[in-house]
């Protein structure tokens, strides 16, 4: 593919425009066509619509947003809910805020389509407690739309109901999880759910709900707007449309950047972010987050931007939040780092990650600062061992994941640390 | 009919519900898969993760306690796999766990103690020092004391008091390591069920304030029982403490605890039941009295044949009182003895208490055990309430089974027409009002020491054992029984006096027992027959 020509933009097509964040700024780029269109439509048609589009969700997984859509039970005497996943807390993640602050009507058109399409009558923007801006600009923007008669009753004169409640989040990562999330709504502590149930069986209150990132729900008005096959052309053959990168680290120009999927993770380092600072040299890239696995920057530098070449290099796309980190970084110490992230944010329901994620942060506090005892490489394999894939959700993945991907491309980084048999520590 | 499917566990095929989880399925075949969080009667939390199996077909290690039976699954307990995974979670476990079992009332009984030796046996990688902390010997409720250190955060507590209770007291605080039981400020786990949190905590952390600190498990003996406690006859576990080898030795009650039995309690009890066991230790009598002097049985029976002797001729001058506590085989040989030696009509029950709080769930008003069995046993000579009075009316003796008609519960005029009675003759197990100025006070036995049946206010006929030994004077009332129809000249033979035999007596004789037996009764109890017409006649069931 030649990426020579403009990239084409779908989430931040008007981002430059002037006053876009108001409502009568969106209106002027063609805000609320793509609503007005979707009403006219049948739900399911609009369900059918953006699972032509191909569009995956944004928040990490990668799951197709229209399947997931088509999971609410028909005929269900309960009522729906949208929960719209604003509690963006991943490190290195800051593309759905980008979203909120500049576009927040956009976001809410794709909200209200998504609603639409579920036969929700009311859904929740959960919404991460830090987030200060992003929350005033969703409140006004949500006011602004009731007064508009875009929320509330018989919304343009199609007979259908929508309300929107705010909810801000008591500043638990793991209520980005879409079960921990619904817990954290529900006014319980913020704790994922055992599933099956899945949520669009029984969620939030115990009826049936969707929760989508606020990424996903973004794209939602351009697809409607220029129709499925338009953003189905987009991206790869598996992995339509465009991402939102946040890069950050050792970059001149860090940033959140819309590109193709498929689109060089070379290029984007290269071109959008201006190359690394200082010309120092590439050393890795988490390319989807911190939970996801390091790449190596020979791997990183072959890789194309798309979930399946992003697996293939033997990481994951996940949200998007691009770490780059250059030669003059301890790797060691970034873990340590991470562990003690994912320590603190255990929710502590699990046996293996309300236990292993402290310890394995112990032991790479211990490791990083110099006073790593013999067996500590081996201790720390097998924590990672037993905390993949043992739980209820993926954080304690998320932290054995990081821990076994260091390993695999940076063990002599750690093995220096590590004190042989006689006491001496192996080298620098 | 509901779906079967067929199964495979461990190379054993079997044929189960469609969708019943894969723990309760390989309970069935003798496999059992160890877990902490999943409780048979509460809903599934999925977090503590011992139950890992391995599914054909299946990625990873889903766990058993929900994963429902599909048709043609094939379920493996035991791979290597498996087992690691168990040691692993056993080592997370125990990571910040204080160790204390030393002066741990669960040890014993503490799920870590048992899974660590069948799946763990490896030393701790943490120093004791480098623990995480937490508060010890809370006072959590007025009957449950809580460490947070022993706790293993399966949350079964918390369920409990969400789906059972609906009281929510309890929740999990804090995250990571951190992570722990706890009540909100102000809120006490005070609700009239509290102490089955200690019963489901399958470690340490919650225990039963009223056994704290009094015995180690492993001393005592398990036994099955029925709660003596109200009408709704919960099943129960006695654990009591004896020494067979000392010829002397009374038995000692411990607690009791729920067990499970879904037509009844499901996996319940209160916490008022639970201190019933007191009655086994308790005030007890331990030897006969005659006019306010303990005497041997061969005294208190010389006494008792001079004043028994001469009333066995004069038809009806012996009354017979006795309380809905007592077990319809004592009620029937009662009948009998009044009947066959005194040619007395007619058997007065009356309350030994008087009603009590009740709830919808386990708690019944009426707080006696048999009620409904004493009165259907009774049959058409049940006397009750104000015409008790009347039935002592002229009477020369009174013999009193297991009741006191001269409690603060009676009505004044029975207490009037008791005193009026010269000979009171008492069989009870324990001090009572009645036994001051009673003529001859023969001590019987507790619920505990004795075979019978009570029925329930649901007219289930449930079965008490004897459980207990104790080497006082004291008798089962059965026994008593028989030795005062001996008194009045009648030879009851060894059977006629054995609970099971005197129960297959009123199967034969009354409808609503028909067809059952102690073995057709057996752990669980069975129904009476015809329950919707004893409805009907507006019967107690």
């Amino acid at each position: 593919m030649d990426w020579s020509e403009a990239v084409t933009r779908v989430l931040f097509e008007h981002r430059d425009e002037k006053d876009v964040h108001t409502f009568e700024g969106w209106k002027a780029v063609g805000g609320f066509s793509a609503l007005e269109k979707a009403l006219k439509m049948k739900p399911e048609e609009v369900v059918e619509e953006v699972k032509a589009a191909g569009l995956r969700g944004r928040g990490g997984a990668g799951f197709p947003t229209g399947v997931k859509w088509g999971f609410i039970p028909k005929n269900t005497d309960k009522p729906i809910y949208l929960c719209v996943n604003a509690d963006e807390s991943e490190p290195g993640t800051c593309k759905d805020r980008v979203l909120m602050e500049d576009l927040p009507f956009m976001c809410l058109e794709g909200a209200i389509i998504a609603a639409y399409a579920i036969k929700a009558s009311m859904a929740f923007w959960y919404i991460r407690g830090e987030f200060d801006l992003p929350e005033r600009r969703m409140r006004a923007a949500i006011e602004t739309l009731r007064e508009k008669g875009l929320i509330g009753k018989n919304i343009l004169g199609s007979g259908w109901d929508l309300d929107f409640v705010i909810h801000r989040g008591a500043g638990a990562y793991i209520c980005g999880e879409e079960t921990g999330l619904i817990s954290s709504l529900e006014g319980d502590k913020g704790q994922p759910k055992i599933k099956p149930p899945f949520p669009a069986i029984k969620g939030a209150f115990g009826c049936p709900t969707i929760v989508n990132n606020v990424e996903s729900l973004a794209a939602v008005p351009w697809i409607m707007r220029n129709g499925a096959s338009a953003y189905a052309k987009l991206g790869t053959e598996k992995s339509n449309g465009t991402k939102l990168f946040s890069v950050s680290g050792q970059v001149n120009r860090p940033g959140v950047y819309e590109v193709e999927m498929g689109y060089p993770l070379r290029d984007l380092l290269e071109n959008e972010c201006g190359g690394m600072k200082r010309g120092r040299a590439l050393k890795a890239v988490i390319p989807g987050g911190s939970s996801m696995p390091v790449l190596p920057a020979e791997v990183a530098l072959q890789t194309n931007l798309d979930y399946e070449s992003v697996q293939a290099a033997g990481s994951m796309l996940g949200s998007g939040g691009m770490i780059v980190i250059d030669d003059s970084q301890s790797m060691p110490e970034l873990l340590k780092i991470l562990g003690r992230f994912y320590s603190h944010e255990s929710c502590g329901q699990c046996t293996p990650c309300r236990e292993g994620t402290p310890w394995g942060s112990r032991v790479l506090d211990r490791v990083a600062d110099g006073a790593a005892r013999p067996d500590d490489l081996e201790t720390l394999e097998r924590i990672a061992r037993f905390l993949s894939g043992t739980t209820i959700c993926l954080l304690a993945d998320s932290l054995a994941m990081p821990i076994r991907s260091f390993f695999q491309h940076f063990r002599e980084e750690f093995e220096a640390l590590v004190p042989t048999e006689a006491g001496e520590k192996s080298g620098g | 009919m509901t779906d079967t499917v067929k199964v495979n566990i461990d190379g054993q095929e079997i044929e189960v519900p469609k969708g019943m989880n894969v723990i309760e399925a390989a309970k069935k075949v003798g496999v059992e898969i160890p877990h902490y969080c999943y409780h048979s009667h509460l809903s599934v939390a999925g977090n503590c993760r011992m139950c890992t199996v391995e599914i054909e077909g299946m990625r990873g290690l889903p766990i058993a306690c929900n994963t429902g039976c599909t048709d043609g699954m094939v379920v493996h307990t035991d791979t290597e796999k498996v087992k690691d995974t168990r040691a692993a979670v056993l080592e997370f476990l125990l990571l910040n766990h204080p160790i204390d079992c030393p002066i741990c009332d669960q040890a014993g009984e503490c799920m870590l103690q048992i899974y660590y030796m069948e799946h763990d046996r490896q030393d701790s990688r943490v120093a004791l020092e480098e623990k995480v902390h937490k508060g010890k010997a809370i006072e959590v409720g007025p009957r449950v004391m809580l460490d947070q250190e022993r706790c293993i955060a399966c949350a079964r507590c918390v369920r409990f008091c969400d789906e059972i209770t609906k009281t929510g007291e309890l929740r999990l605080l804090n995250r990571s390591n951190h992570t722990t039981i706890d009540t909100f400020p102000g809120i006490e786990l005070d609700n009239d069920y509290s102490v089955c949190t200690a019963d489901i905590c399958p470690v340490g952390a919650l225990t039963n304030k009223d056994f704290r600190f009094k015995a180690r498990v492993w001393f005592l003996q398990h036994d099955d029982e029925i709660c003596p406690g109200c009408a709704t006859g919960c099943n129960v576990v006695l654990d009591h403490y004896e020494q067979i080898e000392l010829e002397d030795w009374n038995g000692v009650a411990y607690r009791l605890r729920p067990r499970i039995n879904d037509d009844v309690n499901q996996a319940w009890m209160c916490d008022h039941g639970r201190l019933e066991y007191h009655k086994v230790n308790d005030d007890r009598l331990d030897r006969p009295i005659a006019h306010n002097v303990e005497v041997s049985w061969e005294g208190a029976l010389t006494n008792l044949r001079k004043v028994l002797t001469p009333l066995a001729d004069e038809k009806g001058a012996v009354a017979g009182i006795a309380s809905y506590d007592c077990t319809n085989e004592e009620i029937w040989l009662f009948k009998k003895l009044l009947k066959e030696a005194f040619g007395t009509e007619g058997v007065a029950l009356i309350p030994q208490r008087a009603d009590g709080p009740e709830d919808d769930f386990l708690i019944d008003a009426d707080k006696h055990p048999n009620r409904a069995g004493c009165q259907l046993v009774a049959g058409d000579d049940l006397i009750e309430g104000e015409a008790v009075a009347d039935y002592l009316e002229g009477r020369k003796a009174v013999i009193v089974l297991d009741a006191d008609p001269r409690s603060a519960v009676q009505a004044a005029s029975l207490r009037d027409a008791y005193s009026a009675v010269k000979q009171k003759i008492i069989l009870t197990p324990a001090k009572n009002a009645s036994v001051f100025d009673a003529s001859f006070v023969l001590p019987t036995v507790s619920f505990a020491e004795k075979d019978g049946t009570w029925v329930n206010r649901q007219g289930r006929v449930q079965r008490i054992r004897r459980a207990i030994r104790r080497s006082t004077a004291a008798k089962p009332a059965l026994d008593v029984l028989a030795e005062l129809a001996a008194l009045a000249g009648l030879q009851w033979g060894e059977d006629e006096r054995e609970a099971a035999a005197v129960f297959e007596e009123i199967a034969k004789d009354h409808p609503r027992f028909r067809g059952l037996d102690y073995d057709v009764i057996g752990r669980l109890g069975a129904p009476l027959e015809d329950r919707s017409a004893m409805a009907k006649e507006g019967g107690t069931v």
